[in-house]
Formats: C-alpha cells, sequence, structure tokens
C-alpha cells in the first residue's frame, strides 16, 4: 500500500469552490470546539433562558414583548461566557501551538483563514442566542390562546427577534476573533472578553450618576444593544425602565458597529496588513 | 532546466535593518534539493516566502509556474513541514491529520482515508489513537510529515526535518524522505544546516549563506569539480621539489604535506610526472573532497570577504 496515486483534485479555483471550502472549514472548526465546558455553557443557557420565559409568559398579557427584552438582556452573560470560552481557544491557540503556519501553508488565504474561525465562532454563538429565543418563541406560541389578533402580534415578533440575536452574535464573535487574535494566551483572551463587555459598565454607571448624562450609559454595550433591540426593533418594555432606555436606536447601532468594525480593524492589522503574523 | 518546480526571481526579503534574503535568484527542479546553509542563512525565510507565508520585499516566487502570492490554491499541491512546533497537541494524530486534510481540500469521503493511509505508511501503529502531547520527538517529527503529506502534494517542502532527532530518527527521516522521491516521485525541497544529510540523499544541492545563494547545482556536478587524487611519492628530496614543482606550474597543487600530496589532475598526468621527474608513486587514490570544505571555504569567504 502506498501512499499514491492522487483521488481527487484539491484545486477549488472558482469562487463557489473556495465558498464551499469555506463552510467544509467552518464546519470542522465548528466541530472540534464542542467541549464538555461548551456544551455546559450551552446547557445552562437553555436551562435559564427557560426558567426566565416560563416567568415572563406567566403574565397576562397573551404575549409579551418584554419578556423577550429580559431574555435578551441575559443572553448578554451568557454569551460573554462562551466567548471567553471561544477566545481563549479559537486563535490564540493556533499561534500559542504554532499550528497558524499550518493554516497559512494550506490552499486558504488568511482572509478565509479569519472568516472561518468567524463563523465558526458565530455559529457556537447562535446557539445560544437564535436557536433558544426561536424556542421558547415556538413555545410561547403554542402554549398561550390563540386569536388572530395574537397571530400578528407575535408574527411581528419573529423578525425583530432574529435581528437582535444576530447583532448580538456579530459583536460578540467580532470581539472574540479579535482579542483571541491579540494574544498567545488565552487567558488574557479570555480575561479581555469580560474587560470590553463588563468594564462600559461601570463607566456608564460611574459616569452616568456623577454627572447624570443619560449618554453616559452608551459606554456599555450591554445597554446600547437594548437600546437597538427597544428602539429600533420596537420591543414593548415595562413602564419602570430608566430614561436612557429610550435613547435613538441609532446612537446604540453606531456604539455596536463601532466596536465591529474596530474589532475587525484589529484583526486586519494583526493578520491582513503586508508583514502580519508569522513573519 | 527540465523538471523545474520552483522558480525564485530576485527576491529580497528585509526584517528591520537584516537582509535575510540579499536578490536570491534559484530554481529547485525535480528530486531531492538540499537547502544548505548556515544558521540565519535566510534558509527559513526563502522557505516561507515560495510558501506564500511571507512577502518578499521585491522579486517573487513561482511554483510550477504559479505565483503563490496571487494563486494562493497552488499550495494544494505543496506539503510543508515547518521548524518549529505546530501540531495541535490535544488533538490525537487521526483527528489533527483529518482537520490538515479537510483544511487542505480533500474531500470528506477521502480523507479519513488518506489519513489512515499515510499514518501507515510512516509507520504510525496505534499511538495514532493517542493525545499528541504524549508523543516522543521522532513521533512528533513523523506526524508533521505526515500533515504535510495528507494531502497528496507534489512537492515537499521541508524545514530541518532532522533538527531535535537522535541519530537513528534521524536515519529514519532520512530514508523516508529518499523513499518519497523513489518510489513516489515527490520532490522534495530538504533545508537543513547538517551537510552529511545533504550528502546523503540529495541530488541537488543550493547552498546559501548571508543570505545569498553562493552555489546551485546537481550534487554530483559539485563533487566532481572538486575531484582530486592523492598520491605519496617517494625518491629524493631535490626529485620531489621538481614533481611538485610540475604541479604547482599548472595550477593544480591543492596542498602538500612532506610527500603526499593533493593535486587536481588526471592519473595519468601523474604517473607521466612521476616518470618524467624520476619520482616514484607510492600510492595514489581518489580523493573525494567533500562538500563540506567547499561549503567552510564559501563560508570563511563569506565572513571575511566583506
Ligand atoms: N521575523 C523576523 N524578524 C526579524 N528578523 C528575522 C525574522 N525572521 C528571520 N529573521 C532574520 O533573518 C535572517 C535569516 O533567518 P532565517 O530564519 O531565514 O535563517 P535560517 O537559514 O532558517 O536559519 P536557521 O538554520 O537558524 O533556521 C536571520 O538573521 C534572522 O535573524
Ligand atoms: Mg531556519
Amino acid at each position: 500500500m502506498g501512499i499514491s496515486p492522487l483521488t481527487y483534485t484539491p484545486w477549488s479555483g472558482t469562487r463557489m469552490g473556495r465558498l464551499k471550502n469555506v463552510l467544509r472549514i467552518v464546519f470542522e472548526e465548528a466541530k472540534i470546539r464542542v467541549t464538555v465546558w461548551s456544551l455546559i455553557i450551552i446547557l445552562i443557557t437553555y436551562l435559564l433562558v427557560y426558567i426566565n420565559a416560563f416567568y415572563q409568559a406567566v403574565r397576562p398579557a397573551p404575549i409579551e414583548k418584554y419578556g423577550y427584552v429580559s431574555t435578551i438582556g441575559n443572553l448578554y452573560l451568557y454569551m460573554m461566557l462562551l466567548s471567553a470560552y471561544l477566545a481563549f481557544n479559537i486563535i490564540s491557540r493556533d499561534l500559542k501551538n504554532g499550528s497558524i503556519i499550518l493554516y497559512l501553508s494550506r490552499p486558504i488565504t488568511r482572509i478565509e483563514y479569519i472568516v472561518s474561525k468567524f463563523l465558526a465562532v458565530c455559529f457556537h454563538l447562535s446557539l445560544i442566542t437564535i436557536v433558544p429565543l426561536l424556542l421558547v418563541y415556538i413555545i410561547d406560541i403554542a402554549s398561550l390562546p390563540q386569536s388572530s389578533k395574537f397571530i400578528t402580534e407575535a408574527s411581528k415578533l419573529l423578525l425583530p427577534l432574529i435581528g437582535s440575536a444576530l447583532l448580538m452574535v456579530i459583536l460578540f464573535g467580532s470581539v472574540t476573533i479579535m482579542l483571541s487574535s491579540l494574544t498567545k494566551d488565552g487567558k488574557w483572551a479570555s480575561a479581555g472578553v469580560f474587560g470590553v463587555f463588563l468594564i462600559g459598565g461601570f463607566i456608564a454607571e460611574i459616569v452616568g450618576s456623577a454627572l447624570n448624562n443619560n449618554y453616559a450609559y452608551l459606554f456599555y454595550l450591554w445597554n446600547s444593544v437594548i437600546i437597538v433591540v427597544i428602539n429600533m426593533f420596537g420591543m414593548r418594555i415595562s413602564p419602570r425602565s430608566p430614561p436612557w432606555y429610550h435613547l435613538p436606536w441609532y446612537y446604540g447601532l453606531s456604539i455596536i458597529i463601532g466596536a465591529i468594525v474596530l474589532s475587525f480593524s484589529v484583526v486586519y492589522w494583526r493578520f491582513l496588513r503586508r508583514e502580519g503574523i508569522v513573519a | 532546466m527540465t523538471g523545474e518546480i520552483v522558480k525564485v526571481n530576485d527576491i529580497t526579503k528585509r526584517f528591520g535593518h537584516v537582509v535575510a534574503l540579499d536578490h536570491v535568484t534559484v530554481s529547485f527542479c525535480e528530486g531531492i534539493t538540499g537547502l544548505l546553509g548556515p544558521n540565519g542563512a535566510g534558509k527559513t525565510t526563502l522557505v516561507k516566502i515560495i510558501m506564500g507565508i511571507i512577502l518578499p520585499d521585491s522579486g517573487e516566487a513561482y511554483v510550477l509556474g504559479n505565483n503563490v502570492e496571487r494563486d494562493p490554491e497552488v499550495r494544494a499541491i505543496i506539503g510543508y513541514v515547518p521548524e518549529q512546533d505546530c501540531l495541535i497537541e490535544e488533538m490525537n494524530a487521526v483527528e489533527f491529520l483529518y482537520h490538515m486534510a479537510i483544511i487542505s481540500g480533500v474531500p470528506r469521503k477521502d480523507a479519513m482515508e488518506r489519513v489512515h493511509i499515510v499514518l501507515h505508511y510512516l509507520g504510525v501503529g496505534d499511538e495514532r489513537y493517542r493525545a499528541i502531547s504524549t508523543y516522543s520527538a521522532g513521533m512528533k517529527q513523523k506526524i508533521k510529515i505526515a500533515q504535510a503529506l495528507v494531502h497528496d502534494p507534489q512537492i515537499i517542502i521541508m524545514d530541518e526535518p532532522t533538527t531535535g532527532l537522535d541519530p537513528q530518527g534521524r536515519e529514519e527521516v532520512l530514508a523516508l524522505i529518499y523513499d518519497l522521491w523513489k518510489s513516489y516521485r515527490k520532490s522534495i525541497i530538504l533545508s537543513t544546516h547538517l551537510l552529511p544529510d545533504v550528502e546523503r540523499i540529495c541530488s541537488h544541492v543550493v547552498m546559501m549563506s548571508g543570505g545569498r545563494v553562493i552555489e546551485a547545482g546537481p550534487i554530483e556536478g559539485m563533487l566532481r569539480g572538486l575531484d582530486g587524487y592523492v598520491v605519496r611519492v617517494g625518491g629524493s628530496g631535490e626529485d620531489v621539489e621538481k614533481f611538485a614543482e610540475v604541479f604547482r606550474d599548472k595550477n593544480s597543487l591543492i596542498s602538500r604535506d612532506d610527500n603526499v600530496f593533493v593535486v587536481r589532475s588526471e592519473p595519468s598526468d601523474i604517473l607521466r610526472a612521476a616518470a618524467e621527474t624520476g619520482v616514484q608513486v607510492r600510492y595514489l587514490g581518489r580523493r573525494r573532497e567533500s562538500l563540506e570544505e567547499k561549503f567552510v571555504c564559501a563560508l570563511a569567504g563569506d565572513e571575511y570577504g566583506d
């Protein structure tokens, strides 16, 4: 038995061929990130989302939109945990054990490498956002009394739910990739995730209450997400919410898009400019 | 040149003030080519540029006529064994190689088969299901080579594959490289600072030093050019001097130690000179100057030359 002959043609020169290749890599990358830890985080998330939804669903209204705002708010925390786990090894590990050079010696471009890693992260994050949100939504619809008014209400909710989830997935995914590409030591990448997603909270609270300025609350990415969810996607909130919940959605969206763009710029600087990583 | 696989055209690469490659132009052809040079010669830099992992400041590299910088897909036909550690240690060999096969574009249905074919070829047994972190240095080296073979490339570029191995491991790796060419016609570029490795298995050699190519060509040609004969003569001091004079005049006396001469000349000429000058030839033997002397000469020339 020998190692030859060539039984396939590995060339994938067409655009479709390259895309297909990237998707295969995404699948592989996502698959090898499924571990006991990721499963624990995912399970805990499902449990907590379900408990949260259960308490929201016993409210008298047929379908309470602010139940979802609260669920999405909680998801921010669970996503942080999963992002910290993913940041620990998605790129940092390649830098640490040197396998990055093997990726770069394969028939893929650096952009395809980054995109594959990003999509693999997004896939995992989707498992704890889009999937549980849709599950809760389906359970809600199935368990609440059906009427034509209810159906219209409920159907209007579908796009906002998916939109909010996608926005969070892209936000967390890009920050995760950015932090993971910055260091060989996964610990720092994980710590960075908590830093990026929590530190704004402290700044926002301190500056916001000291200056009594609503805009200061935009520092906190969580607030920006909530502002977009409420004011852009039009989810209802309880009347007792703080005033900065009503800041215009485009402020929140700008902050989020800014964070995404900044993350990808850092990745670009790290990987894609001429003398990138592994010089 | 027949069977040119890699062409490097006037490549310069700087790292800050260090000129790692200085207008390097060279081509590699089919077979096993030794890329020989001392530490810091620029071998790794050259290899990474050929792979398109780093970009040159000027010049271009072609693999089978394709520019890697423009067509990264060319890498599907190249296998690369890096110099440094690069294995995903938490995985076992099978998982790791499967992952690498997929990234190289091997279809999912063929990938697992390829993994086992390659592991079998390299003589990796049931250890293949153990985490790579538990492997010995020799085993890890085999896995590094395996990942370069798993997508069945035509060209394999190995950067110091024998470094850090014990003599037996080194022997195994060299035999393996030789077999890759002999049995499977995989062309190999073998970067090394170990001259004996090159002499053992290479058909061509590219010698580098200080970021420049100082010698390139088929290895036999290089050895033939350096061929000489060792002659020990007997006779009176005067006759021996005359004998020495003959070769000194022809500028073919390489060295002399009393009555032992090293000359670059045909045997018939040596015997004729002996007869004419009246010395007796006590010993006449072929002397194959090793590439090493040339290597060391070149280094010395490079170090003291400028
Ligand atoms: N990333 C880098 N940054 C700065 N200098 C570098 C870098 N990579 C290589 N060099 C320098 O370029 C020169 C050539 O290095 P290279 O690694 O190509 O040599 P080499 O022939 O592979 O040596 P060795 O036998 O030690 O592997 C050296 O002087 C080295 O210090
Ligand atoms: Mg080197």
